[in-house]
């Protein structure tokens, strides 16, 4: 790829994405259920056309539509929204977890994101074995894994309890760990939402200066907070959803 | 990733909202192109899988073989003083029956429930999600070759004959391999939807348990149930395996060409029917 483009193309693009939820779908949860609503919609079907358009917008749900927007390569870009106005389900879908239902996206570059963290941690694992399992879902080699191991288990403090389960570990220590991890894997671009509150204040301090030191590397940052000081602290500018939508042009 | 590709060109994810997931590029190069990115975690979820089943067991790992070795010797106990079952190397004839069902049985029940067990995963990370079903079978490999172990021990012990053609065993368990993981794909994506399934196959597992020719001899069957033999495709496997290492012959190869298709015909269906319910997952979960 030429430099050129690498300067000029944002780190991620969205055109028109929308999630839908069929809320009548999410109901039926055992083969007679199907059967049934199956069987009640076939019947709709050959009633007429014009009852089952009205039970389709009646049931379905968007939870994000309409959503275009673009992150230049270095920017830090925060997300507000009250609950449920679709900040997390946009995150989702740049992550790559959620499919879009309309719309396409582009994200150009690794993609670490701290939407919840030590998701993928077991609890009777020690701590350095969930390093090693945890690195390997962000698709890491075990000899990355292995150079960055002191780094991360440095950073997450917990040098004394590093071979310990973590069933036994603290709310606060499976968080640090956590962002440790999930900072380390070097992405060009972190998906952070609602985490930074893990830790006592010196661990806090470190997150931010890990963060601050991300925007000095020119990484692109997506930001989700409620915290309206965090995001001043942080972003370089703001989208505003709501009801699924952006609320604010985008800048 | 490695640090050289990310050098040389950044990856590029783009995502449409399309329904053209019928094509080659969505339904097999795509997810295979994952699964070879992801090979560390494929490893690291195996790994991991057997470290945490045995972790606070007193016998660990010993137990994939005293497991089957006691399933043998109650069924043994039954079956050659109750019901006076005289055949030689009764013993060896059920344990290689065991170890081949359990194989199949404990990768539909692990792998069946795989992809509802990794919901903490699915719903906060993007990986291929393919890989937790076939990891369980994986998984049930391992524990294969440890029972296999026990059995050659067995063998030593009841002074049973070595036959040369216990050799083919690898290639007897490869159709068996493709039906498991076929299967696994298969119950674990439509679980996702339907949570009776689980209980069905319960159910189901037992009953083809006495379909399928473990404690009992094949040859020796009515002919009104030979029909049982030839539409379970576990009696061939099952088949296959006791007839390369308690019978001494390779079975012919029309027998075999009809294992080897019907593991792949189920390979195929498990992993298209995976691939297309995949995306709707995680509204189910």
């Amino acid at each position: 790829m030429a430099t050129s483009s690498l300067l000029t193309t944002p780190a991620v693009e969205l055109k028109g994405v929308g999630v839908r939820y069929q809320l009548n779908l999410e109901k039926v949860f055992s083969l007679k259920e199907l059967l049934v609503s199956k069987a009640t919609r076939l019947g709709r079907q050959l009633r007429g056309r014009e009852q089952q358009k009205t039970r389709r917008t009646a049931d379905d749900f968007w939870a994000i539509r309409d959503i275009s927007f673009s992150v230049p390569r270095g920017v830090c870009i925060g997300l507000t929204g009250r609950n449920g106005s679709g900040k997390s389900t946009t995150l989702k879908v740049i992550s790559g977890v959620l499919h879009p239902t309309e719309g396409e996206l582009w994200v150009r570059g690794r993609v670490s994101a701290l939407i919840e963290l030590g998701a993928g941690f077991n609890p009777d694992l020690t701590g350095r074995e969930n390093i090693y399992f945890g690195a390997s879902v962000s698709g890491l080699s075990r000899a990355e894994t292995a150079k960055r191991i002191d780094r991360i288990v440095d950073f997450a403090e917990l040098r004394d309890f590093i071979d310990m389960p973590v069933r036994n570990y603290s709310s606060g220590m499976y968080a640090r760990l956590g962002f440790a991890l999930a900072t380390d894997v070097d992405p060009d671009l972190l998906i952070v939402d609602e985490v930074l509150s893990v830790g006592d204040a010196p661990f806090q301090q470190k997150c931010k200066d890990r963060m601050e030191s991300f925007k000095k590397r020119n990484k692109t940052i997506l930001f989700v907070s409620h915290d309206p000081q965090a995001i001043q602290d942080f972003c370089d500018t703001t989208i505003e959803l709501k009801d699924g939508r952006i609320n604010s042009p985008n800048p | 990733m490695n640090p050289e590709s990310t050098a040389a060109a950044e990856p590029v994810v783009h995502i449409r909202a399309d329904r053209g997931n019928w094509d080659f590029h969505n339904l097999v190069r795509a997810p295979i192109q994952e699964l070879v990115q992801f090979k560390e975690l494929i490893r690291n979820t195996v790994v991991r899988d057997i470290k945490v089943r045995y972790k606070r067991s007193v016998l660990g790992i010993a137990w994939t073989i005293i497991a089957p070795l006691m399933q043998m010797i109650v069924m043994w106990t039954v079956f050659t003083k109750a019901f006076q079952v005289s055949m030689p190397n009764y013993a060896l004839y059920l344990f290689s029956g065991i170890i081949t069902w359990n194989l199949f049985s404990q990768s539909s029940v692990a792998g069946g429930a795989s992809i509802l067990g990794a919901a903490g995963l699915i719903t906060k990370i993007k990986l291929p999600r393919v890989l937790f079903p076939l990891t369980a079978v994986i998984n049930n490999l391992v524990n294969f070759s440890f029972a296999f172990a026990a059995l050659l021990l067995l063998m030593v012990v009841t002074r049973a004959p070595f036959h040369w053609t216990m050799l083919s065993v690898p290639f007897m368990l490869l159709p068996l391999i493709l039906f498991c993981m076929g299967w696994a794909m298969l119950v674990s994506a439509l679980s996702v939807f339907f949570r009776d399934l689980q209980y069905i196959l319960e159910i189901a597992l037992g009953a083809l348990f006495y379909a399928t020719p473990i404690f009992w001899d094949p040859t020796a069957l009515p002919a009104k149930w030979h029909w049982v033999a030839s539409v379970n495709p576990l009696a061939k496997y099952v088949f296959m395996m006791k007839a390369s290492i308690y019978h001494g012959v390779l079975p012919n190869f029309s027998t075999y060409a009809i294992a080897t298709f019907t593991g792949l015909a189920m390979f195929v269906i498990g992993w298209i029917v995976f691939q297309r319910l995949q995306r709707k997952f995680i509204y189910w979960i």
